[in-house]
């Protein structure tokens, strides 16, 4: 089983991590949050000296975001992965990049997550279909024709039926926490550079600071905002069957996300 | 002052039946969506599942027949009318299922139009001849998104809510002259990026919405009752409120402090003073943005949602089509703006919502970047 971990800033005195051959870099949830193209070269390094393997992890872009992250893929070099949530991007790169490789983000692998889909014993909610990771052969070789060969989703709650890819595709798992929703009208922006939001630079008050939230009304409804994100935890840390890498998110705190 | 002479953008509205065709037409719709549950396709789709993102009994058209006599009664009215089949992803069976029912359904009512997100669809259905808008699910955000799906077929999109920004929206028009673009006139407010939310509403039970826009239209008295005596008359007989909140929404979450990070509450103070206002909320109101996307070249205008009561529907409609007529014959922007904010009291029957901080589109819209489009100036 393969072991990334995904940074989004590399901290200065960045040693490696041998628990991991991988390094994840970049942004998920936010374009704003992408690193520059200098940033990208020297985490690109970084791994280089330490052995390990780059993936470039890319968010949704507008017009002016994807503009800027651009240039940053002429620091990678021919077999970097490069992780896509964006259909536009995915474009961008079997075009124009073909010496790169693709990955199905987990925004484009469209992945059932609400928490409530299921109950606490695993059985779906009100009698309906088991929800599922189960995408039609037909969605696939669409991926495949743009080059893809990995697809990546979140670790699922209780329940969720995750179904075994092809063997030609792989499949990664990110954990500890599922993606349940973002948004565009981030909530740090707003909160600690007010009159910045849809501007299209950011201050980045988001970093480092996963904040647990607890609902007044519903015991049930429990999140973590991270970045412009909201994740539940799936009480299981096991990742479902076929995965062949896990993924790390280290702005979880790096000790609680290798538990 | 040179404007491009541009043809009035078409008001996009939401019908269920013949009858409400017939209504939303003379309200000025130009076209129509709607969506379909059929039993019999039920068992192959998987119980509680329709071809759309609506539970099957919500807004949707319930018979073959049905459908028949919309597409009938809105091409006899010079008129299309597209079939919402815009679910995020498919199973191997629910692709093929919904392959059958489009073949089926155009050769049995006619319809040859649909909403699509999951590409694998929008492929099939373009190679095969149907007219396949792009659902505002599919995240287009970018130019090449936007290319990405015109390649794979599609002939219109429909932008995601999150793209509010004047420019971004006359930048995305103009570098995609050969597809038609529409928007959402009246959004539903979400703060969150619809086609990447994971967060299942149909798993919720929210109040009628007819009976919630009576409500909001106390809202300034229910604040001052909450204020001035429930909160301090709660406190003393310790009742609980469960009120309807969505579970995505912010206002009543509060923070746990993490063992392994130190406490912050000034982090926490700031956090929790956005989460309970209104800020955060996203637009429902985006009607004096009409002037500005008609400059921009937008297509089309869309109404929602299938699920409201007729009667919300046909004011909002009539709201927008008024509005739309009036961007194509009267470019003055203060003067839209006076009209758009009186359309938007008597769709929304509230104050019109630049004075409900937050809610207002035209404050997302960025108006100090004016959109400019080969010539067409707007002053903000």
């Amino acid at each position: 089983m393969e072991a990334a971990i995904l940074w989004t800033r590399l901290p200065n005195d960045f040693a490696g991590d041998a628990s991991c051959s991988r390094m994840y870099f970049g942004s998920l949830t936010c374009e704003l949050l992408m690193p520059t193209t200098e940033q990208v070269g020297a985490a690109r390094d970084a791994a280089s000296r330490h052995g390990k393997s780059f993936s470039l992890v890319t968010p949704w872009f507008t017009d002016a975001g994807l503009q800027r992250f651009l240039p940053a893929l002429s620091r990678l070099s021919p077999g970097d992965e490069v992780i896509v949530n964006d259909w536009g991007s995915l474009r961008l790169i079997h075009r124009d990049y073909p010496h790169l490789t693709p990955v199905a983000g987990l925004l484009v692998t469209r992945q059932s997550r609400d928490w409530r889909a299921t109950d606490a014993a695993g059985n779906p909610a009100g009698g309906r279909v088991p929800p599922s990771f189960h995408p039609s052969g037909n969605f696939l070789d669409l991926l495949r024709q743009f080059g893809v060969k990995r697809l990546e989703i979140c670790q699922s709650h209780r329940g969720f039926v995750v179904e075994r890819l092809p063997e030609d595709l792989r499949l990664s798992v990110y954990l500890p926490w599922s993606l349940l929703t973002l948004t565009r009208r981030c909530p740090w922006r707003t909160a600690f550079a007010p009159g910045t939001l849809f501007s299209t630079s950011c201050p980045q008050p988001c970093h480092g600071r996963p904040t647990h939230l607890r609902s007044r009304y519903d015991a049930s409804a429990q999140y973590v905002l991270l970045w412009n994100a909201w994740f539940t935890e799936p009480p299981s840390k096991e990742p479902p069957a076929g995965a062949d890498r896990l993924v790390f998110v280290a702005d979880a705190s790096p000790a609680g996300a290798r538990r | 002052m040179n404007i491009p002479f541009r043809p009035k953008m078409r008001v996009v509205a939401p019908a269920c039946s013949e009858k409400e065709v017939s209504e939303l037409a003379e309200a000025g719709a130009d076209e129509f969506f709607c969506g379909v549950y059929l039993e019999t396709w039920s068992p192959r789709l998987g119980k509680g599942t329709s071809t759309n993102r609506r539970p099957p009994y919500k807004g949707q058209v319930q018979s073959v027949d049905e459908l028949a006599r919309m597409v009938r009664r809105a091409r006899q009215l010079g008129r299309e009318i597209s079939l919402t089949f815009n679910r995020d992803s498919h199973t191997q069976e629910q692709y093929d299922v919904a392959w059958e029912m489009a073949q089926e359904l155009r050769q049995s009512t006619g319809i040859d139009r649909f909403i699509v997100t999951d590409p694998a669809l929008v492929a099939k259905l373009a190679e095969q001849g149907f007219y396949v808008t792009i659902s505002c699910i599919a995240n287009v955000l970018n130019s090449d998104a936007a290319g990405f799906f015109a390649e794979l077929g599609a002939r219109r999109i429909i932008l995601p809510e999150e793209l509010v920004r004047a420019d971004e929206i006359c930048g995305l028009v103009r570098r995609n002259p050969r597809l038609q673009i529409e928007v959402f006139g009246t959004p539903n407010g979400c703060m969150h990026m619809q086609g990447l939310c994971g967060v299942d509403h149909d798993l919720d039970a929210p109040p009628h919405p007819l009976l919630q826009e009576k409500v909001l239209s106390f809202a300034p008295v229910i604040r001052t009752i909450k204020r001035t005596i429930r909160r301090p008359l709660a406190s003393v007989l310790r009742l609980r409120r469960r009120p309807f909140i969505w579970p995505c929404a912010l206002e009543h979450f509060r923070a746990l402090p993490l063992d392994d990070l130190a406490p912050d509450p000034d982090l926490w103070e700031k956090l929790e003073s956005v989460f309970s206002s209104q800020f955060l909320r996203g637009p429902d109101c985006t009607f004096c943005n009409i002037l500005f996307w008609h400059h921009a070249g937008v297509s089309a205008v869309k109404v929602l949602a299938r699920q409201f009561p007729l009667e919300i529907r046909v004011r909002r409609t009539k709201a927008i089509a008024h509005l739309c007529h009036l961007a194509a014959t009267k470019p003055e922007t203060e003067a839209f703006r006076s009209e758009s904010r009186a359309a938007s009291r008597s769709a929304f029957t509230l104050p019109c919502h630049e004075d409900r901080h937050g809610a207002c589109g035209y404050e997302w819209l960025a108006p100090t970047e004016t959109p400019t489009d080969e010539g067409a100036r707007v002053s903000p």
